[in-house]
């Protein structure tokens, strides 16, 4: 399923929940985990100083300095290092959304785990000058799925046994559910399949009658059993649900119903709309706000 | 000692020489044995004697120290209006005493002299501007620079800025073949919100070809994409060349004769294999100098002008948005107090004022554009030019030279700060960090993107 | 009647120290060694209560909890997560308290003894 996992960490207690999971995924898979960390970000001028992220304080970065990086990831994740885990740490200096991307564009992993930042910890100066935060800007350029950790309660608590798909029937949802479907398949698990009614739009304050709302919910799952029922077949066991409220907050409770060790959706609207550090879409929201891992895939 | 491991009069030429005196953490061992570095009088005399013209030895002479120039310094200001920061006192004890004393200056000398050259002048050239005389202390600082260099006495970082355009024809350790895939590289990561994106590459005879700022390939590179979707956007017939796409000169700013002129026969070479209409810059004030304005000297074009018309990312921006091509919609303008940082090297060097005042006009919803007072060609350098950013041993003055900006940009009441220069937008980037009062800071591409109407053959499809 | 608690740990010291915990203060207890064995355990003995360990061999805790869940006799069965791994709270988001270990014997017994009245 993964072969190559590249995480990117703070190597901080931000990370901590985000590691857990890093390395037992990849040992429980067999992947090679690529560890990479972006210890700076560029600061005054052309000049070689660079804003340490963890520590908020400017060093000149040069090949001991690296080095020396290096080192403390490897003595920070020392336990989970032991017993021949493949793996592989690399340091980098730059923006740390950009270095990532960067860094999967050379490695092409099947999978990019990203852990809490430090950034929600401190206010840097660096993060005024681009829109939007690490997450958000990995989340929608990468090529590759990516699986966020932001909450400890969405930490690794034994495997991936139960996934909550959820669709809202577009065409990346569609390339999400191909995902979903593979990874159930191959991990032998349940695999929730849900929809969420948005009872409410921005641009019609009025909400609907709850026939209209049950009306609707027939109508989706008509859908869903339509779209997903024929692939569904293949597994074990799979269910199909529709609720009606907020969609990202639907998303999360019924992940939480039905134990669910994993959410897999899609992110589809790729533009960084805001200046705003909230997070903008559904998908961004559940990231949040889930108490188990989400997967995200944008194309 | 006279020629040190790390410190010598050697330039540095290859990626490996780049490495070695990268190693040198900070430069501490550069600057320690550059005090035991001989200063080499006969090379200094003869270098004066063929290069030094008459404009600069009639300003050495004819500067009446009249002090007019004391007040026009920000340096001057800005440290307690020492006497010892009057521009016209800066040149004539560092330059004009190495003149009187015909090269028979000491190592100590050198040294204080370099202080002076790098920390107490960011070439601005703003002093030119009220001296009665017409003396620009700015462009003899720059001579000053070039004999330092020669001597060996110049910052660590210069040293390597300078080697890295002697390896690498860029600022930084970016090759060719890292320019031409980062500039793919961010056109595949926006091609699916602007369809048809591309970046042409080695096209003959476009209309534009642009040149940027290996900071932007290295760190930031999605100001390639943002140039390559504004270009598109404005249905420019474009290209970028594989080689010779570096418009910066870092070796303008050590003084490094020789590099700044194969850094821009390199972009010349360029237009004269692709011969496009004209050439566009990216949004940096120093390169622009170095490239559109001093670059035809030190390349010895006997018209002294670049190959072909070059000009200002400002100057394309405003004849875009003044002829249609590119269009904003007007509720998206900027609806907030902001105010405009324009670079001395555009605007002093180059009279661009109008332009940026065009772009505001477009982008920012009436009432809201304050400008900073001195303004236009009188405005104060950020603090950081001339090389002044990057410079370690000099931070301290650095910092202190930010002060200035800060209080102009306070004045303002703007939170918001629009910057097309590179080095004014890390001055103020670091004057943030320094001081903290609370603004953002921009180029002006990415707040082009936000507030473009998009053409309907660039609308995404869903 | 005795109240009944099952002990799920893979540590013995763990399940000999809270056996006789329990046992010393008149519960009844049994003790299964990872989830398997404590799901057969806890479908013969019906237990009032469960104390629950987090990372175990085979199969960790939460994956348990779930299977327990789909049992109707043991869905509405207590559970206490007793756990070093950091954020255990977590694990479980309907135990009804997370204890990290090492734990305090009086702690313990005071939620127990709430939850078992």
């Amino acid at each position: 399923m993964f072969k190559k996992i590249l995480f990117a960490t703070s190597a901080t207690r931000a990370s901590d929940h985000a590691a857990r999971v890093a390395f037992n995924i990849a040992r429980a898979y067999h992947a090679r985990l690529d560890i990479f960390h972006v210890l700076g970000v560029p600061s005054r001028g052309y000049s070689q100083v660079v804003v340490d992220i963890k520590t908020r304080e400017r060093v000149d970065v040069d090949d001991d300095y690296m080095a020396w990086v290096q080192d403390e990831i490897t003595t920070y994740y020392a336990d989970y290092l032991k017993n021949g885990l493949d793996y592989d740490i690399h340091v980098a200096v730059g923006l740390p959304a950009r270095e990532i991307l960067r860094r999967a564009r050379e490695t092409e992993p099947d999978l990019i785990l990203l852990g809490g930042s430090t950034e929600e910890e401190h206010d840097g100066v660096y993060k005024k000058t681009v829109a939007g935060t690490t997450l958000q800007k990995v989340a929608r350029a990468a090529r590759c799925p990516v699986l966020v950790v932001t909450r400890p309660a969405a930490s690794f608590w034994g495997g991936i046994s139960s996934i909550t798909f959820g669709t809202d029937f577009s065409k990346a949802s569609d390339k999400a559910f191909e995902f979903a479907l593979k990874m159930a398949l191959t991990l032998n698990c349940e695999l929730h399949v849900f929809h969420a009614l948005a009872i409410t739009s921005l641009s019609s304050e009025r909400l609907m009658s709850q026939d209209d709302i049950e009306q609707k919910i027939r109508e989706k799952l008509r859908v869903i059993r339509a779209r997903y029922e024929p692939r569904l077949k293949t597994l074990k066991q799979y269910t199909m649900e529709v609720w009606e409220g907020i969609p990202y907050m639907e998303i999360v409770k019924y992940a939480r119903e039905t134990h669910s060790d994993l959410i897999i959706m899609a992110h589809h609207s790729r533009k960084l709309e805001t200046d705003d550090r909230a997070f903008g879409s559904n998908v961004e929201q559940v990231i949040v706000r889930a108490g188990c891992p989400v997967i995200s895939i944008n194309r | 000692m006279p020629e040190g491991t790390y410190c010598n009069k050697k330039p540095i030429n290859t990626p490996e020489e780049v490495n070695f005196l990268l190693s040198d953490s900070s430069g501490t061992k550069y600057y320690e044995e550059m005090t035991r570095l001989d200063v080499d009088t006969e090379l200094l005399v003869s270098t004066i004697e063929k290069t030094m013209k008459t404009r600069l030895k009639t300003w050495l002479e004819i500067c009446a120290h009249c002090g007019m120039c004391a007040d026009s310094c920000f340096l001057y200001q800005v440290n307690g209006k020492d006497p010892k920061q009057v521009p016209a006192y800066k040149i004539q004890s560092t330059l004009g005493e190495i003149v009187k004393r015909k090269g028979k200056v000491t190592n100590a000398f050198m040294r204080h002299a370099m202080e002076v050259a790098w920390a107490q002048c960011t070439c601005c050239n703003r002093c030119g501007m009220y001296c009665p005389h017409g003396i620009d202390t700015g462009i003899m600082f720059g001579y000053l620079r070039g004999l330092l260099y020669q001597q060996g006495f110049v910052p660590w970082e210069l040293k390597i800025g300078a080697g890295m355009h002697r390896a690498y024809r860029a600022q930084m350790d970016v090759t060719d073949a890292d320019f031409v895939e980062t500039f793919e590289w961010m056109v595949e990561e926006y091609e699916d919100d602007y369809p048809g994106l591309t970046v042409p590459v080695d096209v003959e005879d476009a209309d534009i070809f642009y040149t940027v700022n290996a900071r932007e390939v290295k760190h930031y590179p999605e100001d390639l994409a943002e140039a390559a979707v504004l270009f598109h956007a404005a249905g420019e017939n474009w290209t970028i060349a594989s080689k010779g796409w570096e418009q910066t000169s870092l070796a303008m700013f050590a003084g490094d004769w020789a590099a700044c002129k194969m850094q821009v026969e390199s972009v010349y070479g360029a237009m004269e294999r692709l011969k496009p209409k004209r050439m566009v810059g990216t949004e940096c004030g120093h390169a622009h100098r170095a490239t559109v304005i001093e670059g035809p000297y030190w390349a010895g074009r006997p018209d002294g002008r670049p190959p072909v018309e070059s000009i200002h990312y400002v100057e394309w921006l405003a004849q875009a948005l003044e002829s249609g091509k590119l269009k904003i919609d007007p509720d998206k303008r900027i609806q907030e107090p902001v105010t405009l940082q324009d670079s001395c090297n555009y605007i002093r060097n180059h009279g661009l004022k109008k332009a940026t005042r065009t772009i505001m006009q477009h982008i920012v919803a009436p009432g809201y554009f304050i400008e900073m007072s001195p303004n236009k060609e009188h405005n104060y350098c950020c603090g950081g030019g001339g090389g002044f950013n990057g410079i370690g041993v000099f931070r301290k003055q650095r910092n202190r030279a930010l002060l200035t900006k800060r209080d102009q940009i306070l004045a303002t009441g703007a939170q918001l700060v629009i910057a097309p220069c590179h080095n004014c937008w890390d001055a103020i980037r670091d004057l943030e960090e320094e001081y903290e009062i609370g603004i953002r800071w921009s180029f002006l591409k990415p707040l082009i993107i936000k507030m473009l109407v998009v053409p309907d053959h660039m609308k995404p499809e869903e | 009647m005795q109240k009944k608690i099952l002990i799920i740990d893979d540590d013995p010291n763990i399940l000999d120290y809270l056996s006789a915990l329990f046992t010393d203060n008149g519960y009844d207890t049994q003790v299964a060694p990872d989830a398997v064995k404590g799901l057969e355990t806890a479908r013969r003995f019906e237990p009032d209560l469960i104390t629950l360990d987090i990372e175990m061999p085979g199969e960790w805790g939460p994956r348990f909890y779930r299977q327990m869940m789909q049992i109707k006799e043991l869905k509405n069965t207590p559970v206490i997560v007793i756990s070093g791994l950091s954020g255990n709270e977590h694990a479980i988001p309907k135990a009804i308290a997370a204890v990290k270990k090492p734990f305090d014997r009086e702690e313990l017994l005071r939620i127990v003894k709430e939850t078992l009245g």
